[in-house]
């Protein structure tokens, strides 16, 4: 039995093992799940069957042969990676000429020229709903007449991003949430949590193994995470002026989040984010290849200049300097934070506490749920993905905050 | 891995394979350069996955080994020793190395050799052989005609067809076709490859201008050829597909011939482009009927305009074509002989450039249709 470093996601992982084993693999591999879930591995893992030296078709992939460590030290020649890069995080079509790495353009040269090593090619797009609508156009030609023994495998959060024809020509592959105990068990496995804390980033992570091997390597991020979830809970205690007033310091926390400023702390651990520090992100071979990239790792590995967290001038100031780009980021961010408290409060209100993600938070969470109406943190979560679309298509950040701000539900006195 | 070698034979190596490396890599191993001592000497090889490049290196082995180290750094710690001096070699550990000469010592980290892409070594025995100076010509004078646009990329790429003891060079873009055919000194069956432009640039770099072969290997996976002279492989990577038959757009006869001076219809050109390069960057060339002795090259923008004449010898009717300046420009400089002959059938059929003594070549371009 080979190594596939896959976890929790058995019908996937199934898949994946079927068609790799049949040989017969289509053109164009479509993996859909949440960031974190483990797509970027999912790809590498088939990566690694189909390219793995084992004489034994069972015991692919092997991760001891030569191909199986090129591979997981980003050098097999015949692995490429498309990831987002640049101001607006795309994957850019490239220039026609001399395509730079990372680029569709490139991918399109590489895959004309004959095989390097004669066996299968992979291309990998990492966050492939990023990839600009030029560049899809560009990659429609090698969905439809790929060069023999090439799979494109294409990872997306959200499929829907995709140009219809893109999306048509891909084999579809589901990824669903990761259960807290596989997550755990991961993290042990890495070193990169002791059970305890593992247990507890792994229900934070909500199923996405990527996720909660970024918060493993950064405690300041969970810590800031863990200030903004005990701020969104007491704001439910307060009136709309108190609520307002605090619109700039959470933009703050949102920028802070979106934009890396916190360190990853463990070298190593998670690929994206050891790259974060620096500004290229456009590296496709990232360090620890083994790992999923994509989710929190990915968003954190943004292209900015991470400013020293002591430089921050006041919430005003520091807004009038931020692109429209990273103040969306920004309220994205506290979005998503802001869900899963929702969510919680929302399971807390019909009584499953056995699920909340937020352990720490269980006691506030259960005594606030107690004093919603019924029902309104359902409505939150429905107004909050409408806010987030919006600000998605181009809705000014700051007044998207403002209205969460004031739909978010009001607790009766106890 | 230990060895010695003198440091000018080891900076002129890592010059030579210096070429292959790619700035903005995409796989870490790209930036490194693969050190393995081989018979009497160090073997160094580069590859950007497009080319890879091997160049022997003389010195004297203590013990086997290699290990892959950054290329740029290593070549410029290399041309910072001193010249004339022994510089000492030897591995320290798995991944790094240890450089001293003289006075001078450094240590750098390196990756595995293992992790580096298999590069076949010219072991077997060449296919053909060429002679160096010819094969280096005939890449100037056809290399350029390739496609830079990567929309079609096996217009990319230079249709390398032999047959027999001759062998026939072809690259076109959309608009222009260039076609050289060359003796080969051992006959080869029949086979057609497509050879990256860019391999065949770096090819011509390494080929000198002497008679001696360049050995020719087709690698029997068929992904590879290739280039073995003294001391230097390069191999290429093939581009995949069929090259488009060329053969039916090569015009069969013309109304018009003149056979000008290469160097005086360049002049004429490159005046004529710096008007013409402020809107369409169309030259006009106009031939005058038979017994006429100049041709006439102009431009005409709204910026202005320009005629030059220049002495030609003409036969048949006369007529008036227009090109891209830029493509005929390229061809006048590329070309290798002296006098060149025009062949044209009116303003609209392709144009059609031979070096006068040279049956061996033909250059096609597509005539832009204008307005008059």
């Amino acid at each position: 039995m080979g190594e596939w470093r896959t976890r929790g996601q058995p019908l996937a992982l199934e898949t994946i093992e079927r068609i790799a084993s049949r040989g017969n693999l289509p053109n164009a591999l479509l993996l859909v799940g949440p960031a974190g879930a483990g797509k970027t591995t999912l790809a590498l893992d088939l990566a690694a069957v189909l390219l793995c030296g084992a004489a034994d078709p069972r015991a692919r992939p092997c991760r001891m042969c030569a191909a199986c460590r090129r591979l997981d030290h980003g050098n097999h020649p015949d692995v490429h990676r498309l990831v987002p890069s640049g101001a607006g995080r795309q994957v850019r079509i490239g220039d026609r000429v001399a395509p730079e790495p990372g680029t569709v353009r490139s991918l399109i040269h590489e895959l004309a020229l004959a095989p390097s090593e004669g066996g299968w090619r992979i291309a990998i797009v990492e966050e492939a709903e990023r990839i600009n609508e030029d560049a899809q156009n560009a990659l429609l030609k090698l969905l439809e007449e790929p060069p023999e023994r090439t799979v494109l495998v294409l990872c997306a959060a959200d499929e829907d991003r995709l140009l219809p024809t893109v999306r048509s020509r891909g084999f579809r592959v589901r990824l669903g949430p990761v259960p807290a105990d596989a997550i755990a068990a991961l993290l042990v496995e890495r070193g990169a949590a002791d059970a305890s804390r593992a247990t507890a980033l792994a229900r934070r992570s909500r199923g996405r193994p990527g996720v909660a091997l970024s918060l493993a390597a950064s405690p300041d991020t969970v810590l800031l995470e863990q200030r903004l979830e005990r701020e969104i809970l007491d704001l439910a205690r307060q009136g709309p002026s108190v609520r307002l007033a605090a619109a700039a310091d959470l933009f703050r926390s949102g920028d802070q989040l979106a934009s890396g400023l916190l360190p990853a702390q463990a070298p190593g651990v998670g690929g994206s984010m050891a790259a974060s520090a620096g500004a290229s992100s456009a590296s496709g071979g990232e360090g620890d290849a083994g790992l999923a990239a994509g989710g929190r790792g990915a968003r954190v590995s943004r292209t900015r200049t991470p400013r020293d967290p002591q430089d921050e001038v006041t919430g005003e100031g520091a807004r009038d300097r931020q692109a429209p780009a990273a103040r969306r980021a920004a309220l994205l961010a506290l979005g998503e934070i802001w869900r899963a408290v929702a969510r919680d409060l929302a399971l807390a209100s019909h009584g499953c506490r056995a699920e909340l993600a937020h352990v720490d938070l269980l006691e506030e969470i259960v005594a606030l749920s107690a004093c919603l109406p019924a029902g309104a943190a359902e409505r939150f979560l429905a107004r909050l993905d409408a806010t987030l679309d919006a600000a998605q298509r181009n809705a000014n950040p700051e007044i998207a905050l403002d209205v969460l701000l004031l739909a978010w539900p009001s607790a009766r006195a106890a | 891995m230990k060895l010695s070698l003198m440091q000018e034979n080891l900076a002129r190596g890592l010059q030579v394979v210096g070429r292959a490396v790619s700035s903005r890599a995409t796989l870490p191993v790209l930036s490194n350069v693969l050190l393995r001592t081989e018979d009497a000497g160090l073997k160094l090889t580069t590859t950007n996955l497009e080319i890879g490049i091997t160049s022997w290196v003389p010195g004297k082995i203590d013990t086997d080994g290699a290990l892959t180290v950054p290329a740029r750094l290593f070549a410029d710690i290399v041309n910072s020793l001193p010249p004339g001096e022994r510089v000492d070699l030897e591995t320290d550990g798995a991944d790094s190395l240890r450089i001293r000469s003289g006075r001078f010592r450094a240590h750098i980290k390196g990756i595995d050799a293992e992790e580096f892409p298999a590069i076949p070594a010219a072991g077997e025995r060449p296919t053909t052989r060429v002679s160096q100076k010819v094969l280096k010509a005939a890449l100037g004078e056809v290399a350029f005609a390739a496609a830079s646009d990567e929309s079609r990329p096996i217009l990319t790429g230079v249709l390398t067809r032999f047959a027999g003891d001759r062998m026939t060079l072809a690259a076109a873009d959309n608009y222009r076709i260039a076609v050289k055919t060359i003796d080969i000194m051992d006959p080869v069956e029949e086979r057609a490859l497509v050879v990256p432009a860019r391999s065949y640039t770096e090819l011509a770099r390494i080929l000198a201008d002497t008679d001696d072969p360049v050995d020719v290997v087709l690698a029997p996976a068929k992904n590879q050829v290739l280039f073995h002279v003294d001391g230097i492989d390069l191999i290429t990577r093939l581009v995949d597909g069929q090259f488009p038959n060329y053969q039916q757009v090569l015009p069969a006869g013309h109304s018009t011939r003149a056979v000008v001076d290469r160097e005086d219809l360049l002049k004429a050109t490159r005046l004529s482009a710096l008007i013409a390069s402020s809107s369409a960057n169309v030259v006009k060339l106009t031939v005058p009927p038979e017994g006429g002795s100049t041709v006439a090259v102009s431009a005409n923008a709204e910026i202005g305009d320009n005629e030059g004449e220049i002495e030609a010898t003409v036969e048949g009717e006369g007529t008036s074509i227009a090109f891209n300046a830029r493509f005929l420009t390229e061809v006048l400089q590329n070309v290798d002989r002296d006098q060149l002959a025009l062949e044209f059938n009116g303003a609209l059929s392709p144009g059609v450039f031979r070096p006068v003594g040279d049956p061996d070549y033909v250059h096609v371009i597509m005539p832009v249709r204008t307005a008059s």
